[in-house]
């Protein structure tokens, strides 16, 4: 017969049938408005008390919740709609108090035996469940010429402990380092010495017109070298950037590189573009601050808390020198290494200027420790009562200041120094919060997008 | 962009579909039936494929769902009009539906194999929407293809396949 197939091929298209049947069906579920709640330190977990206390504040506030949850770091709660919804988070958050990030979340009702088979439904764009979304421009010229800035000003150093006189060396706006010297052997010296030192510049010496007086190098940046510069200065924005979403409360949040040198911001379920905004644009900084010992007048110290709540149980608050060492705008980069003995730190970079306070301070203080204080702007949403007794919402900004590590300096310190004594865990955290609090490339908005939720 | 922008969309999209049904049963009769029958299963393995790779579904993206509708509607009116123009060439209701899905195939294949193509550069170049809407046509088109043909085929043969004597097949009014 010529119009008939095999039994096997109706046997696959049934089960094919069967198949596409079974995983479409997550998709008819409508999800509960819920709110979810983490820790906000990678460190610590969730536990059944955390859990008690958002219920008992629900149950006070008179909200109806079910499908309570609590699954290692995160605990979540489920409410009837999105009224609930932005209200169990406002009282959620005001129970638990800081430290705790309080987001809203539309939950998955896919049944049991269902999600057993691994059925889920697709996730939905910001463009079908609405959000707020934001295109940014990171300024990576400035990254550039900063970067070179920082080169000539080291350059400037390594030549004079060299004793290889140079008569001036500066950056121009094209980005180059112009040196000057008196003559092509003086300037050749230099440049040898200079080259292994700075793989990503090329150095070029332009031939001499007769009788001049003048030896010059121009060092420029290899293209691929910039493209270096610019990733980093957008690897790093990104970070800052991460941090500050994860502060919205919004789950799920989009933090993307797109193209050369522009970020996509996106927020589903965010519906005050103002708000996210003005948490995006913020910024947070570093100080370097000695600790203050016996010697320290109590006019010039300052209490503060730790970042870690275990260090800060055992240690109680950290108490530093007024006086500012170096800010976090001279922090170039900071890595997790290993040291010789395979323990793992955090290694730390400054710019040249950076570089020499930190020297000249610390060379005087070898075996006191110095603390790292990191300084957020953050948003605070309180409920107040205005003059008829109505309730409304009040932002209020403040600024949080926590030590995020102190360790005894052991040597003199200058642009490139490291913190021992850490945990793995510990060692990453800090140099992301090290990142975070260094001024990246500045950037700005292109894009505002606000799409309002469908379906509710 | 807004709420009232997808709502209209999303009308849309079903409006289309619904016509498409409707055009599908009319000027092909059993074999339109047969036809939409195979697209709600492309419809489903779409979103099963989807959910399955952790696909982000998007606006862009549904157009592309839409447009692989048509692309297979596409595929089985090729088939059908083959059938017919073998049947009024004289051939026998079993021969041509035979020589209609092994001849259309080809062309099928063809046309649909170059908007992959487009569709996959689309996908490794494009970024945000661009991205939503390739991936799903990228999708769409290989579960269309065999949607289009083997599961439609499968239809067709399971109700005329076994039939020895047939000479009247219901593919619509002038064609027979």
């Amino acid at each position: 017969m010529l119009n008939r197939y095999p039994l096997w091929k109706y046997l696959m298209l049934v089960a094919i049938t069967v198949i596409a049947f079974i995983y479409s069906i997550p998709n008819i579920y409508v999800p509960d408005p819920a709110v979810q709640v983490s820790t906000e330190s990678s460190g610590s977990v969730l536990v059944e008390a955390d859990l008690k206390k958002i219920e008992s504040a629900l149950t006070k506030a008179e909200i109806e919740f079910f499908g309570s949850e609590l699954s290692g770091k995160t605990a979540m709660v489920r409410v009837k709609d999105r009224d609930h919804q932005m209200l169990a988070r406002k009282v959620i958050q005001k129970s638990l108090g800081d430290g705790y990030v309080v987001a809203m979340k539309n939950a998955q009702t896919t049944p049991q035996w269902l999600q057993s088979l691994g059925g889920a439904p697709m996730k939905l764009g910001l463009d079908l469940a609405g959000g707020v979304h934001f295109l940014l421009e990171v300024d990576t010229p400035s990254a550039i010429t900063k970067r070179q800035e920082i080169n000539a000003d080291e350059m400037k150093e390594k030549l004079r402990k060299e004793k290889i006189r140079y008569l001036t060396l500066s950056h121009n706006t094209n980005n180059e380092i112009i040196g000057r010297f008196k003559s092509a052997e003086v300037r050749d010296n230099a440049i040898s010495e200079l080259r292994s030192e700075y793989p990503q510049l090329s150095f070029l010496a332009p031939e001499e017109k007769e009788g001049t007086t003048e030896f010059t190098f121009i060092a420029t940046f290899t293209e691929a070298a910039i493209i270096n510069i610019e990733d980093y200065a957008i690897e790093q924005n990104l970070v800052a950037l991460r941090n500050r979403v994860n502060e919205l409360g919004v789950s799920e949040p989009i933090v993307q590189r797109q193209g050369r040198n522009r970020i996509i911001v996106q927020l589903p379920g965010v519906q005050d573009p103002a708000e996210a905004k003005r948490v995006i644009g913020k910024t947070a900084n570093l100080e370097f601050r000695l600790s203050a010992d016996s010697n320290t007048p109590v006019l010039n110290q300052e209490q503060f808390k730790r970042k870690n709540s275990r260090e800060q149980a055992i240690n109680g608050n950290a108490i530093l020198e007024r006086q500012i060492i170096v800010t976090g705008d001279r922090v170039t980069d900071a890595q997790v290494t290993l040291t010789q003995d395979n323990l793992p730190a955090v290694s730390i970079k400054l710019d040249g200027q950076g570089g020499d306070k930190m020297y000249l301070v610390t060379r005087k203080n070898i075996k006191r420790p110095m603390g790292i204080l990191f300084i957020e702007y953050k948003n605070r949403t309180e409920i107040v009562k205005n003059a008829q007794g109505e309730e409304v919402e009040k932002n209020t900004q403040y600024v949080e200041k926590t030590v995020i590590s102190e360790a005894t300096i052991q040597s003199a310190l200058g642009t490139n120094f490291q913190i021992t004594g850490l945990g793995d865990a510990e060692a990453a955290e800090l140099a992301l919060l090290l990142r975070a609090g260094a001024l990246a490339a500045p950037m700005h908005f292109v894009e505002e997008r606000v799409i309002a939720i469908f379906g509710c | 962009m807004g709420a009232e922008n997808i709502k209209t969309g999303v009308q849309a999209t079903i409006l289309g579909l619904l016509v498409v049904v409707v055009f599908m049963m009319i000027f092909y009769r059993l074999f339109g039936l047969f036809a939409n029958i195979a697209l709600a299963l492309n419809v489903l393995l779409i979103m099963t494929v989807l959910s399955w790779f952790g696909a982000t579904l998007t606006l862009p993206g549904i157009a592309g769902i839409v447009l692989t509708i048509g692309m297979a509607v596409d595929a089985n009116v090729l088939i059908f009009s083959r059938i017919r123009e073998e049947m009024s060439r004289g051939a026998s209701p079993q021969q041509a539906i035979f020589a209609g899905y092994e001849r259309a195939f080809i062309t099928i294949f063809d046309s649909n194999l170059t908007t992959f193509l487009v569709a996959l550069i689309l996908f490794i170049i494009g970024t945000g929407p661009v991205k939503g809407f390739a991936i799903t046509l990228c999708v769409g088109i290989a579960t269309s293809m065999f949607t289009a043909i083997v599961a439609s085929r499968a239809l067709v043969n399971l109700y005329y396949g076994n039939r020895k004597n047939l000479q009247k097949i219901s593919i619509g009014s002038w064609a027979t």
